[in-house]
Order: C-alpha cells, then structure tokens, then sequence
C-alpha cells in the first residue's frame, strides 16, 4: 500500500489480487446476492483508491479494507430492506422450502448428472444454512472462514470484545452443524475435518 | 498417562474449542486439549463435527470473484492514478452508489443541490416558507376591506336581471307600511284586518275600486288609455286582466259576478278590459313582484294541478316578462311618463311608482330619486283598499246594488272635492318638481274627504243591511250586523232601535221562533 501511496499502480494491482477473492468472498455471501456483491466489490477498492492518501502504515491493510466491506455490506443491506429486490441465490421467502433457492427453480443445463446435482443441491442448503445465521454470527463466521482475519481482529473491526467474537463464531458453527446434519458425511466433509484439525 | 491426569474439564474444553478449531490455542493448552479429546469420546465427535461444517463451508465458499469485477476495478485505480487525488474521489463517487458508512473517514467532498434538498430539514423548512407565503398573499388579497370592496361592488352592481328582484323587497316594505297605517285606521271600523300578504297582493289593483283619492285620477287616466286603446292593440292586455285581477285580494271580485258593480272596474264590463290595461303596468308591477299576483298570473297559465307550483314560480314567471320584453316596458314606461305629467298630482307619488322605476334597466334612478312629499298622504289609497272590500266582500252575494252604491258614491264625492272635473287634466302641466307639492297637499286632502266619506258610506251600508236582515228573517246575520253597528256607534241616535233589534234577533235564534214584533 505504501509502494501504491508513492504512485506504484502495479503494488495496487498486487494489493487487488491478494484481497480480491476473500472481500468477493465475504461480499458474495454477507449479501447472498451475485451482482450486489460485484458492485460492492468494485467499490470497495475504489474507496481504497480514493483513500490511500488517508491510510497510514501503522493500520493492516487487510483489517483496513475488510473494515471497508463490511460497512459497505450494512449500508447495503439497509438499502435493500426498502428495495426488497429477489436474489437468484437469495432463499425464497413466501411458500416452499426455505433452503430452496431461485437458482434451484431454474432448469440445469445438464440435469441429468446426479451427482452434480447433488453437489448443487448440497451448496445450496449450505449457502442456505449461512444465509440464516443472525448477522452478527454470520459476519463473525465470514471474516474468520473467507477473510482469514483472526478473533482480535474481527473484533476490532466489529466493535466487539474478543471472548464476544468467539462466542458467536461458537454458536454459528452450532447452528450450521444442526443444519448440515446429513451433509457431514459427504466425502468433503470428511476430507475437511482432517484439514481442517490442525490448520486453523 | 494423559487419561488419567487429564486436568481439563468438559466446559473448558468447551471454551477452548473456537481456538482449538482455528490454531489460535497456545501450544501449552494446545497439547493438554488434544489429550484431554483423545481420551473423551464426547468432545471428539464435538470437535469432528464441527471441523466437518467447516470444510462444507469452505467448499461452498471458495469461489473467485468475475473478472470484469476485476478489470473494472484496476482500470478505474489507473484513470484515478492519472487523474490525481481529486479526480479520484470522483471516480469513486462514480463508480456506484457511495455509502455513508466506511472504515476509513472518505466522504464526498460537496453535496449536489439534489442531495440537499433531500435533506431532512430542507423539506419542512421549504414547505413552511411556502405556506407563510400563501399566507400571507392570500390576506393582502382577499382580506384587505378596499380590494373586497372593489371586488364586491360590481357584484352588488345593478344588472338588467336583478333589478326586479331587488326593487319586490323595496315594494313588499312599502306595502307593509301603508297596509299598516291602513289597517290602524280601519281599526276604529271593527273590519276584519288584511293579512300581510292580502295588504301586499292587491293595493293597487284594487285602488280605484275603494274610492281611494287615487281612484277618480286613475279612472280618468282609464279614459284616456280607453280613448287610446282604439288605436293600440290591447289585445295582450285585456287576457291578462283578469288573471292579473284574480289574486289573493281580488278574489272577492271574481265571485261579484256580472251583477257587481265593481267588476266593472276589473273586467267584466265591456270596457273593463281598456280600464284595467290602463292600470296593467301598475297591475303588472304587483302581480310580477308580489307572490299572489304571479300565482294568479301563473294560475291562468298553468293546467289543473299545477296549483303547487304557484309558489315556486311567481317570480320566475314574472322575469320573463320583463327579461323577453324589455322593450315593451320601455313604451309602457314612457307612456306612463307622459300621462303622469298630464294627470293629477296624486297618481305619482302612490306607492307604485317606484316599483315601476325600480323595474327600469337602470334602478339608481329610482333609488336617487327622492320620494316626493307628498307620498305619506297618497299612499293610504291602495292600502286602505282591502279592508272596504272585504266589508263589502260580506254582502256582495246579497245585495249587489247596495254594496254598489257607496262605491260609486265615493267617485263623486271625490270628484266634488276636486271640483267636480272628471278629469283635471290642466292644459298646462306645472313644472313636475313644483308642481308636484300642490298636488300632493290636493292628494292629501282627498283623501282624507274621501275616507271620512267612505266611512259614513259603509256605515249606512250596514244599517241597510243590518235593516234587511233582519226583515228577511235572517236572524243570526241580522244580530252580527246589529252588533256590529252597536260596537261602531255606541252613542248613535239609533243604537236603541239596534239594541232592540239585536235581543229581538238573538231570541229568535234562541228560540227558533221569529219575534213577536219586527
């Protein structure tokens, strides 16, 4: 950031491409809309843009950005209560199964492989299952899981004690498990635990 | 060995276990956690499943973001790069919709005028001024006395149409005031009072019938509209004579008969319709401002059963006359002119005559032109009307020849007040101003002869009738004739002979039996 503050455009590219799929990440499922989730990516590097005179280099650049996404996420979030606009990926609110998505409404191409259909079927409750733990928990769970940021980190970035992140990152993992019950099984599941035990 | 010494228990192992999954425990406590999971079944599958939902989340969520999400980003960093810190900050503004909310301080420099009058107090601030303004425009317009004069006196301004309406309360007031004067003198007669809309109605048609002073000057001006009449048409005159005539107070006339002598004056004679056209305008004035004149207007006009429209239409059926021929109004009131500067002083000041100005397109004239002196005195005439008809009203169906006399005695006795002359008509007018006075006092004095005259008339009249009632052994109108003579005259010479009529009358009716002496 600080080759980029000197008018290296190409240490901006570098930046761009380090933080570009944890933000997409986090933007893609915090709103559980495609296209907002686009929009706000660009603008929050466009904020970087605009505000690279202002950061100093005492700040991490990555809280510092994430910082910026998340607020762009609750700006948006509030705006869409008025517009109520309908997501592809969003869950269907009135009738149906409320893991069943818009997306899922829509012909595959290539219905006829099982297991592929499967595979969507099973990202969808997850997507699903992510889009239904309470903000808080689920900001918590995206920061930790896309953006890799650590508990200190996620706390100050959402104004929270740390014993406080935890806790919710304890009962969105709950609440995911009791969602996921008979998903846990699927192979990459199973591959997961064993990855997952000792990363991190 | 670490089975047994475990020192960890389930809740902190429980309050380990975020870090634990997340390679954020120390490796002190990251060893005594392992140990204590691989002795306890429990907290193993507690950590297994968890780190399960983990990897099934991230196999969703690693996904990379579009590439036109990317390329639209760097290309929007170089243009701003170029462009400098400011450009920059407009690209940004740009690029989509800008957030209030950030982590860093970045806020658009400058609102746009949009985004300020969106502001929350830009509206009610906005609006208040508005209404202030309204305010404050509408009490300089529609509340300033001046302006609402100004506007208010074309309104209040003469127009053709609204001149009759206007001048029929001016009449109705004017009636009302001689039917009292009227009534007060009559009260010393005992004759039953007119009701205000019978004073109202027929005054004037009914003038020249009472032996008003009036009438003699009325009926010479008669003659002179007769004499005329041979040359104009009164073909729409004579029709509505009668009509006209049939109001509310003329009513007694119509059930006069050919026998009466008054219907002479209405109609029923040959000559009566050239009589009464010579009247029509004053007739007309009444029957098209006053509610019963229109109704018999209208009732001659209208089919049986329309009789609940009378009192709806009187003054709409009396506009159209004057509204379809103003131009005929304009003759009659110039002929009216001339012969009132031919006749006698009386006739002008009667009571009619600002009606008749009042119906002229131009009413100020009428309401400038101040009443002439002598009015108080000529306005009895057609007030004092109503009650000796209907004292006569009383005995028409008896004794038509009798109720004729005292009529025809009042045209002579007025006539001999003045002189004897049928028509005084001078030959040479006096200017109308001056002349006017004289003929006032003249009204004044004939009138008064002629209502000490019509007094002793009607007086008589009741005796006569008293008399014959009670030789034609009508008994109980005999004693109401008696009664009443006796309450008019208490102290005449003949009120003995009354009283002994009186008791003889009412013991016959007691008795059923006719007296023992007449």
């Amino acid at each position: 950031m600080s080759a980029y503050q000197a008018g290296d455009v190409r240490a901006f590219e570098r930046l761009v491409a380090r933080h570009e799929k944890p933000v997409w990440m986090f933007l893609r499922r915090f709103t559980r809309d495609a296209v907002a989730a686009e929009d706000l990516l660009q603008e929050v590097f466009l904020r970087v843009v605009k505000s690279a005179g202002e950061w100093k280099r005492t700040a991490k650049f990555s809280t510092w950005v994430y910082a910026i996404a998340r607020n762009l996420c609750i700006d948006q979030s509030r705006r869409a209560v008025h517009r109520q606009a309908q997501s592809l990926d969003g869950p269907l609110k009135a009738g149906g199964d409320a893991t069943e998505t818009l997306h899922d409404r829509i012909p595959a191409v290539q219905s006829g492989a099982d297991d592929r259909l499967s595979d969507r079927q099973a990202a969808a409750r997850i997507d699903a299952a992510i889009a239904e733990l309470p903000d808080d928990q689920r900001e918590v769970f995206l920061m930790r899981e896309v953006m890799e940021m650590s508990f200190a980190e996620i706390a100050a970035v959402v104004g929270a004690s740390e014993p406080t992140v935890k806790s919710r990152m304890r009962y969105a993992l709950g609440k995911l498990r009791e969602a996921l019950t008979d998903l846990r099984d699927a192979p990459a599941a199973r591959a997961g635990v064993a990855e997952s035990a000792g990363s991190g | 060995m670490a089975m047994t010494q475990d020192p960890m228990s389930h809740d902190q192992i429980d309050e380990q276990m975020v870090d634990f999954l997340y390679g954020e425990l120390p490796a002190a406590a990251r060893a005594a956690f392992e140990a204590h999971v691989a002795g306890c079944e429990r907290c193993r599958r507690e950590v297994e499943s968890l780190g399960q939902v983990r990897a099934l989340a991230r196999t969703v969520m690693d996904e990379a973001p579009p590439a036109r999400a990317h390329d639209a980003i760097l290309r929007a960093a170089r243009e701003a790069a170029a462009a400098g810190p400011a450009q920059a900050a407009a690209a940004a503004k740009a690029g989509g919709a800008g957030p209030a909310k950030m982590g860093a301080k970045a806020e658009p420099a400058r609102a746009s005028l949009w985004d300020w009058l969106r502001g929350r107090w830009a509206f009610p601030t906005l609006a208040t001024v508005g209404a202030v303004a309204v305010l404050v425009l509408g009490s300089r317009l529609f509340l300033n006395p001046s302006t609402v004069h100004e506007i208010g006196r074309p309104a209040s301004a003469p127009e053709p149409g609204a001149g009759p309406r206007a001048s029929e309360a001016e009449l109705r007031k004017q009636a009302e005031e001689v039917a009292r004067s009227s009534s007060a003198r009559m009260a010393e007669s005992n004759e039953p009072r007119p009701s205000a809309a019978a004073a109202a109605a027929p005054p004037l048609a009914e003038a020249p019938a009472t032996g008003a002073p009036g009438a003699a000057l009325a009926e010479s001006r008669a003659e002179k509209k007769r004499s005329r009449a041979v040359v104009r048409p009164a073909a729409p005159a004579a029709p509505a004579a009668p009509t006209k005539m049939g109001g509310a107070g003329a009513g007694a006339f119509g059930s006069a008969g050919k026998g009466d002598p008054l219907a002479g004056l209405i109609g029923s004679t040959p000559t009566a319709p050239k009589k009464s056209e010579a009247r029509d305008d004053l007739v007309e004035g009444l029957s098209t401002r006053d509610g019963s004149g229109g109704l018999a207007k209208d009732k001659a006009a209208a089919p049986a059963g329309g009789a609940p429209e009378f009192q709806d239409r009187p003054l709409a059926a009396a506009k159209p006359s004057h509204d379809a021929a103003p131009r005929e109004l304009a003759k009659k009131r110039a002929r009216r002119e001339v012969d009132d500067a031919d006749d006698e002083a009386p006739v002008r000041p009667r009571a009619k005559q600002p009606a008749l100005a009042e119906r002229s397109p131009a009413p100020s004239r009428a309401y400038a032109a101040p009443p002439p002196p002598a009015e108080p005195a000529a306005a009895p005439p057609p007030a004092a009307a109503p009650s000796p008809v209907n004292a006569n009203e009383a005995f028409a169906d008896d004794a038509p020849a009798e109720a004729a006399a005292p009529r025809r005695l009042d045209r002579t006795a007025s006539r001999a007040s003045r002189g004897g002359a049928p028509a005084p008509a001078p030959a040479s007018t006096p200017p109308p101003a001056t002349a006017m006075s004289a003929r006032a006092r003249v009204a004044a004095a004939d009138a008064e002869e002629s209502e000490q005259n019509q007094a002793a008339t009607v007086r008589e009249t009741l005796v006569q009738r008293a008399d014959r009632l009670f030789t034609q052994g009508r008994w109980a109108e005999a004693a109401i004739a008696y009664r009443d003579l006796l309450r008019q005259q208490p102290s005449s010479p003949e009120a003995e002979r009354w009283r002994r009529r009186l008791a003889a009358a009412r013991a016959a009716i007691a008795t059923d039996r006719p007296p023992p002496s007449r």
